[in-house]
């Protein structure tokens, strides 16, 4: 009995060692001591995955696509009714988090100034680090105080201890450039945002790369075999042939080629246990020497 | 100058010609109206004030002494992710003028989003006086007072339950006001997903989750188009201005800039021309697909009566 009643607490001590979800995201939240003069609204509020809805009002969806954990939102307000909004959200790993950056920034100029990658605007900090995508805004646009925002922004990324590791699939393709500003896809609805072929999964995407350069889109998807890209490949083919946005669908070197409603080229191929498709924005854009440059690249990872 | 006065002046616009919109078209003889009215200007309040009256006038939709219900995609931050609030300001004005009773919120507005507009002043007198649903606010939670159930809607093919905002039926009038922008899961969000607004959060949740598959776009599509069953609106004007096409709904995303107001009573044909802002067929937009099919409206533009007014 005595032994029964050790072994319960010792599970007990432990349990109670563990943090709870959301503490560990919770104390990444700047305190009052730490921002002086200011007052939480409220106390900080944690929404865990499904509630993640109450928040967002629309867009959850892309955000539990990547493997959302939880988000905690603070907001501050001072004496002259300024407000700072801080949303810090857990994904389940740190490629989940650089991949909810990655898309929702994309149109945003990146740097490396908070945490591993950021997007700076006037009144708004976001950045990836670790498993964590943090937003503050300053929402009340008025006596803007630009270093204390930037001074809270620095204050998460000390306390957050990784850094996190990119994606393999950015990592294996060296697209580590800020400048290349490479998306980081996870499903469907991520490719949709970058570049729209279907509402259905036509390519059954988990993992892929997309980065516009050069007056062209850039996708890049990894399957787990040669036999599963080719399947794909074989039913997005038939897909995009019974999609009236698309047109001049044609064969081609293995894969396929047409142009989207904006006349825009796209060309298809499976490379290896890739699949990776080029967009022309400009009509004076040549993909095949691309595509074959992509091909040579695939061929060196895979070898 | 009375308070009329004071708002066309204010405006730039020339009174008589202000005034045509209360006088019915019909008036001048058999004039055929239009389906969809675009007025292109770079002043949105008066395009908004001219794409009505092509419609018809706004006597044609709001009877004096008439209950007048908006739904305003208002509740966001980023330029493109809001319908720009001239238009909702001109659409208040012209319902004020109308001697429309009472004119109701039916999703919360905040102060914030009227002074974005440099007619916000001009306009006080009407905004005090709006009726504010303010538990309808998202996240919105049922209240006996101001939602009601729904058990089954005629029509529907997936949703049932709902909780609505009592008012939607209850007002005389009901206008839709969107902004024709990008939704990271519908591809766009304008007239038909718009009307997610007049739901508690619970309600919304269901659209997304209720199949039982995660990020199920033909049940999300489905519900959507099932939801505009309830009530079609009387008037819709969109925003075709300045819309973001990507990272939306809340942006910040790329924008696209048309300067368009749009107007018309068919949601479906609303949301048609929405896909072709987005760059994508009216049949990529399933919910746009889905209400046609449930006879709510058209989406081959083709078979509407289109006008396109520089103004």
């Amino acid at each position: 009995m005595r032994t029964v009643f050790q072994a319960g607490l010792v599970v007990m001590i432990l349990l109670g060692a563990r943090n709870l979800p959301g503490q560990e995201t919770s104390k990444l939240i700047p305190s009052l001591e730490e921002l002086p003069d200011w007052k939480m609204t409220t106390e900080p509020q944690v929404f865990d995955g499904d509630e993640l809805y109450d928040l967002i009002d629309g867009g959850a969806d892309i955000y539990l696509e990547y493997g959302f954990a939880r988000v905690v939102s603070a907001h501050y307000s001072d004496p002259s009714f300024n407000n700072i909004q801080v949303e810090i959200y857990e994904m389940i790993d740190a490629p989940s988090a650089y991949g909810i950056f990655s898309l929702t920034q994309q149109t945003s100029e990146w740097s490396k100034q908070y945490g591993n990658l950021s997007a700076v605007k006037e009144d708004y900090i976001s950045f990836w680090k670790s498993r964590y995508y943090v937003n503050l805004s300053w929402s009340s646009r008025q006596h803007l105080d630009q270093p204390l925002l930037a001074g809270l922004a620095n204050m998460i990324a000390q306390k957050i201890p990784e850094d996190g590791n990119y994606p393999d699939i950015i990592n294996a393709f060296h697209v580590l450039d800020v400048g290349q500003k490479a998306v980081f896809l996870k499903g469907n609805l991520a490719l949709s945002n970058f570049y729209y072929f279907d509402y259905k999964d036509i390519f059954k995407l988990q993992e892929a790369l997309a980065c516009s350069q050069g007056g062209h889109h850039r996708i890049v998807i990894k399957y787990p075999d040669q036999a599963k890209a080719f399947e794909i490949i074989s039913g997005a083919k038939q897909s995009v042939l019974n999609n009236k946005r698309f047109t001049d669908v044609a064969m081609v070197f293995q894969g396929f080629s047409c142009k989207d409603n904006k006349g825009n080229f796209i060309l298809i191929r499976q490379i290896e246990n890739y699949i990776a498709i080029l967009v022309a924005l400009d009509s004076s854009i040549s993909l095949v020497p691309l595509m074959d440059e992509i091909t040579l690249k695939i061929e060196n990872i895979t070898r | 100058m009375d308070r009329r006065n004071f708002i066309y002046r204010g405006s730039g616009l020339i009174a008589g010609g202000m005034l045509c919109n209360f006088v019915p078209l019909q008036l001048f003889g058999n004039v055929n109206l239009p389906d969809l009215c675009k007025v292109k200007s770079s002043d949105y309040y008066a395009a908004t004030l001219r794409a009505v009256h092509e419609l018809g006038g706004i006597n044609k939709f709001v009877p004096h002494g008439s209950s007048v219900g908006f739904l305003i995609n208002s509740n966001f931050e980023e330029p493109g992710a809001y319908p720009h609030p001239d238009i909702a300001l001109a659409m208040l004005f012209l319902c004020w003028e109308a001697g429309a009773k009472e004119i109701v919120m039916l999703q919360w507005v905040a102060k914030n989003y009227w002074r974005r507009s440099d007619k916000f002043d001009k306009h006080r007198f009407i905004i005090e006086e709006l009726v504010l649903i303010e538990k309808n606010e998202h996240p919105a939670v049922f209240n006996e007072q101001d939602f009601r159930i729904l058990e089954t809607i005629d029509g529907a093919v997936a949703l049932k339950n709902i909780e609505i905002i009592q008012k939607i039926s209850e007002v005389d009038v009901f206008i839709n006001i969107p902004v024709l922008k990008h939704h990271a899961t519908t591809i766009l969000t304008g007239a038909l997903k718009n009307m997610m607004g007049l739901c508690t959060r619970k309600t919304n949740v269901t659209f997304h989750l209720g199949s039982g598959v995660r990020n199920d776009p033909e049940y999300l599509g489905q519900c959507i188009a099932d939801l505009n069953l309830v009530r079609k609106p009387d008037l819709i004007v969109a925003d075709a201005i300045e819309f973001i096409t990507g990272n939306g709904p809340a942006g910040p995303g790329p924008l696209k800039k048309l300067d368009l107001v749009v107007a018309g009573t068919d949601p479906v044909a609303i949301d048609a021309f929405g896909a072709t802002c987005q760059d994508v067929e009216a049949s990529d937009i399933i919910s746009v697909r889905k209400a046609y099919e449930l006879g709510i409206g058209e989406m081959d533009l083709s078979k509407l009566s289109i006008i396109e007014i520089q103004a």
